[in-house]
């Protein structure tokens, strides 16, 4: 996809452990057109989200975190902007009625997540979505 | 190989780096919870996972060492119970045997509480699963550290709150040291300032505050 002549596309990446928080980060900085903020504390990054979410297009979030938890979290940046792709990700099982119960994740990834996979994963995300208005919000 | 001679190789070097204030620190409070006598509950608020890894690792390595003959009960919440075991096992503890012969117990703690083995509200779902695990290894002393920071997640403070006030009813306190966890900000959200105000009180010198 190339985006080199528009403004970089947001992804906020959410991860109480800031080693894999920056992990992720440096790893998804490599997709051309993005800028990406990891964030180990949920409240920052909803803030964050909320205060820039036209430029955002996709947050993928950790489930256990101190709190909220990811699917509390991808819940509150659905509510903010629905268009936003919201990715999962967690180490545990997640009971599938909680899935049901919040309606707000596109995606799962089960952890461990290999670093190649999550950019493979977000780079057919954006390949695939229309880059929206910068105005238009649902 | 005997599963409670665990290997001493790793153990914190005799000249740590006076540079090292938080490992120094991490250290220190792991000291103090070695020391805490048996037949005492604790709360312990964490800042940050890291920070907490490396004080169970700490505490329960200096724990086996000075009473290899005890169970350890380990139910966090924010690791996964496979990490627990590396953290622990870099920290040169045999888990695989540990576990092998019943002397360490690593549960995620959800686990538990989601348990349709015992048909009682969720939080008492804990306290049946402590006298289970009295009644097994009824002549040890049993050390019991579990990530209560769960219950922010089920968003049940009050329940919460019953269970730290009557924690060791039932159950033969003096074999037991009980180290509740929490991590700082879950604290802080779980609880009115009132709350946390008499479970400080009913705590009294049981709270370890980490920076």
């Amino acid at each position: 996809m190339e985006r080199t002549n528009q403004s970089p596309v947001f992804i906020a990446v959410i991860d109480d452990e800031a080693d894999l928080a920056y992990l992720f980060k440096e790893a998804l900085n490599q997709i051309d057109g993005v800028m990406v903020f990891a964030f180990t504390d949920p409240s920052l990054a909803l803030e964050h989200f909320q205060a820039n979410h036209q430029n955002y297009r996709v947050v993928i979030s950790d489930y256990r975190m101190p709190t909220m938890t990811g699917m509390e979290l991808l819940s509150k940046i659905k509510d903010v902007n629905p268009a936003v792709t919201r990715i999962l990700m967690s180490a545990f099982e997640i009971q599938d009625d909680l899935f049901q119960e919040y309606k707000c994740v596109d995606k799962f990834l089960q952890k461990p997540v290999l670093m190649i996979d999550m950019i493979k994963e977000v780079q057919m995300l954006l390949s695939t979505m229309q880059i929206p208005n910068t105005n238009r919000i649902s | 190989m005997n599963a409670l001679a665990d290997d001493d190789n790793n153990s914190t070097s005799p000249n740590p780096n006076p540079n090292d204030n938080k490992r120094l620190y991490e250290d220190e409070i792991s000291d103090q919870l070695l020391h805490v006598p048996t037949g005492h509950h604790y709360l312990i608020l964490y800042p940050d996972i890291e920070t907490m890894r490396k004080v169970y690792a700490s505490y329960i390595k200096s724990q086996l060492k000075e009473q290899p003959n005890s169970v350890v009960l380990f139910l966090p919440y924010y690791d996964t119970t496979d990490n627990v075991r590396g953290v622990l096992s870099s920290k040169g503890i045999h888990v695989k045997e540990r576990e092998r012969e019943g002397s360490m117990i690593i549960l995620d703690i959800m686990k538990v509480i989601q348990s349709s083995l015992f048909e009682v509200p969720d939080i008492e779902k804990l306290r049946e699963f402590a006298k289970k695990t009295e009644q097994q290894f009824e002549n040890k002393t049993i050390f019991i550290i579990a990530d209560m920071s769960v219950f922010n997640h089920l968003h049940k403070p009050a329940e919460l709150l019953e269970y730290e006030k009557t924690l060791h009813k039932d159950l033969k306190v003096e074999r037991w040291k009980e180290l509740c966890l929490y991590n700082k900000r879950d604290f802080e959200i779980m609880f009115t300032k009132d709350e946390s105000n008499r479970l400080m009180e009913y705590h009294k010198d049981k709270v370890i505050i980490m920076n």
